[in-house]
């Protein structure tokens, strides 16, 4: 498993990443991989995701092959783009959403943040409202897209829209519920730290 | 011939997915590998691969819809064909075209091939009852041995849901009485010991349907012989010095196409219409994986060298493990062989695979004590047993094919001209 820090990045930009890697990796020419980095200012939609849920109609959202509704990143939000894949870790795809959100509970824990699931809600939430979005997308079994976690982010981005679909969704990040400061490093060290030990037990690679 | 793309199962707990968009349309041509649609299930989407080549001939779901898991989404098939659900005639194996045969379904290896079987074997609905059911739910009657005629729908239209199902199975065990006799899950005649059933995974189910399809139509029997591998283990031992990779199931499947040249009738299926001589020889590994079997093929045997089968084979039993076996590397067998050497048995016999006529069980290689020109002498020894369907040939066939297996192998330097 390579962890690869990407920085602040636009999103055409690491989609093509995303795409270079998919390919590799299914190959079997690239290692497993998670992309960590910042997207600069931009509204995402999966494919089946509903203009509706645009409010302000001079956001323009992309297109693209994942899961769920529109939504927001930006500068302060951990994105999460893990390559893996499912093709040897038993090819579910609930399963993998599950993980996705065990990781981000188990990351939020580590800054005293107490986050959970809603059934019926992928996505990882706290009494506050929903503190990281999920989107996965899957190509010959090998994963792309993946999470994005509020850590310093500016909520206001959040406001154009019906995050996820849900209307008047609350929207909360690390630094407001942990009411002190969360260096964005500290974060990306915590994802690696649980990423792999997590994903071995909850997806094991059969052989 | 058409196939049937469904709604692919992608977790255990998946039970309807949402097409979000086609990515071909209607009379568009769709090679194998390229991605026709995009469909969705919580919040991962799946990029919907063709498993066959063929014409986009209809799709059945649009985007946005939902609809429950096995559910026919769009139909691929030739230029000019009509896009009717048709069961597939068997066997779907014919003259020259064994290689092209492109696999229906593209929801799960292992099962398609079976699947095709299955439905020209399935007794014809009739339209009202097959319209109100989902494939789902018709593979789930199909597998509880239940009359779907018998069935009172009640979802929308009289539609049958699996619910359905289910509570028609219950009120069947209450009374006391079942529709037919299931052809997977026969219950015990002796009462069962406790323990809870458990599910059966989709390839658990595959096996079971091919085997008990086999069992059910083909009369087997089994004729064995024993061979002396010692010639074979010496060429195996010289290849492997000079750094080529290969087997002793290598040599065998190799012994095993030239026996079959010169033995067709093995190399066969049995039909309603008549017999099948195949053409080409595609031979069948049975490789054991986590949860079950695997019959990756190496096709063309007739032209490859011994070396040549030895790479192919290791690619797909690497492929097989890895659980990135495709559909295309499990079709199109002609004959199978199942190697149990390397857990040392003594000798089994193997269930045919259906629409073959015969599988050699091969068992391991032992010490064992001959006698030779008047003396004891310990030669390595190896048991092979041939499973053949009785309607093709007869004992006799079996025990000449096996005699020339024999002196392929006792003899292997004949394998490498």
């Amino acid at each position: 498993m390579e962890f690869n820090d990407l920085g602040l990045m636009d999103f055409a930009e690491a989609l093509a990443i995303q795409e270079q890697l998919v390919a590799d990796v299914f190959k079997g020419s690239a290692p497993e991989t998670v992309l960590l980095l910042e997207h600069l200012p931009v509204y995402t939609m999966g494919h089946g995701g509903s203009e509706e849920n645009i409010l302000d109609h001079s956001v323009k959202a992309v297109r693209i092959n994942r899961g769920g509704d529109i939504t927001y990143h930006g500068p302060g939000q951990l994105i999460g783009y893990p390559i893996i894949d499912l093709g040897r870790r038993g090819r579910d795809l609930h399963r993998y959403l599950r993980f996705l959100e065990e990781l981000i509970i188990e990351v939020a824990g580590d800054f005293q943040v107490a986050a959970c699931r809603v059934p019926g809600r992928t996505g990882v939430w706290t009494d506050s409202g929903k503190l990281a979005s999920i989107g996965v997308g899957v190509r010959r079994w090998t994963t792309m897209h993946g999470f994005a976690l509020n850590v310093t982010t500016d909520l206001n981005g959040f406001a154009a829209i019906n995050p996820c679909g849900i209307a008047a969704c609350p929207v909360t990040s690390l630094e407001r519920l942990s009411g002190q400061s969360v260096p964005m490093e500290k974060v990306k060290e915590a994802v690696r730290e649980h990423f792999v030990t997590l994903l071995n037990e909850r997806l094991p690679v059969y052989t | 011939m058409t196939f049937e793309i469904t709604m692919p199962k992608l977790s255990d707990t998946m039970e309807e997915g949402t097409l979000i968009s086609w990515k071909k349309g209607i009379g568009e041509r769709v090679e194998r590998g390229d991605i026709i649609a995009e469909v969705e299930t919580d919040k991962a989407n799946m990029e919907l691969e063709a498993f066959a080549s063929g014409v986009l001939l209809d799709v059945r779901v649009k985007p946005g819809e939902r609809v429950p898991v096995g559910t026919v989404i769009a139909i691929v098939g030739e230029a000019g064909e009509k896009a009717e659900v048709k069961p597939v005639p068997q066997p779907e194996l014919k003259g020259v075209e064994v290689e092209e045969i492109p696999p229906a379904a593209p929801e799960i290896p292992v099962l398609a091939v079976e699947e095709q079987k299955e439905k020209a074997e399935e007794p014809a609905l009739t339209p009202s009852a097959e319209d109100k059911a989902s494939p789902l739910v018709r593979r789930m009657a199909r597998e509880l041995g239940i009359d779907l005629h018998e069935v009172a729908g009640t979802g929308p239209e009289g539609r049958i849901l699996r619910e359905d199902l289910e509570r028609f199975q219950m009120e069947g065990r209450l009374a006391g009485k079942r529709a037919g006799v299931p052809p997977l899950r026969a219950e015990p005649t002796v009462p069962l010991v406790g323990g809870k059933p458990q599910p059966l995974s989709r390839m658990r189910a595959a096996i079971a349907r091919a085997v008990t399809a086999s069992w059910r139509s083909i009369p087997h029997f089994s004729v064995s012989v024993e061979i002396d591998m010692g010639a074979a283990e010496g060429l195996y031992r010289s290849f492997r010095e000079a750094g080529v990779s290969l087997t002793i199931n290598d040599m065998i499947v190799k012994g095993t196409a030239m026996a079959l040249l010169k033995f067709p009738n093995l190399n066969a299926a049995f039909t309603d219409d008549g017999i099948i001589i195949y053409p080409e020889i595609n031979i069948g590994i049975a490789v054991s994986v986590e949860g079950g079997l695997l019959v990756p093929v190496v096709k063309g045997c007739r032209r490859l060298s011994l070396k040549e089968i030895a790479v192919k084979s290791r690619e797909l039993i690497d492929r097989a493990r890895e659980g990135k076996i495709t559909e295309t590397d499990i079709s199109g067998g002609t004959f199978s062989v199942s190697n149990l050497g390397m857990f040392g048995v003594e000798a089994f016999s193997a269930v045919i695979y259906p629409s073959q006529a015969a599988i050699l069980a091969v068992a391991a290689i032992r010490d064992t004590a001959v006698a030779r020109d008047g003396r004891f002498d310990k030669a390595r020894m190896m048991k092979v047993t041939l499973s053949a369907d009785h309607r093709l040939v007869d004992g006799v066939d079996a025990a000449r094919f096996l005699s020339e297996l024999r002196k392929v192998l006792e003899s292997p330097a004949m394998m490498l001209v």
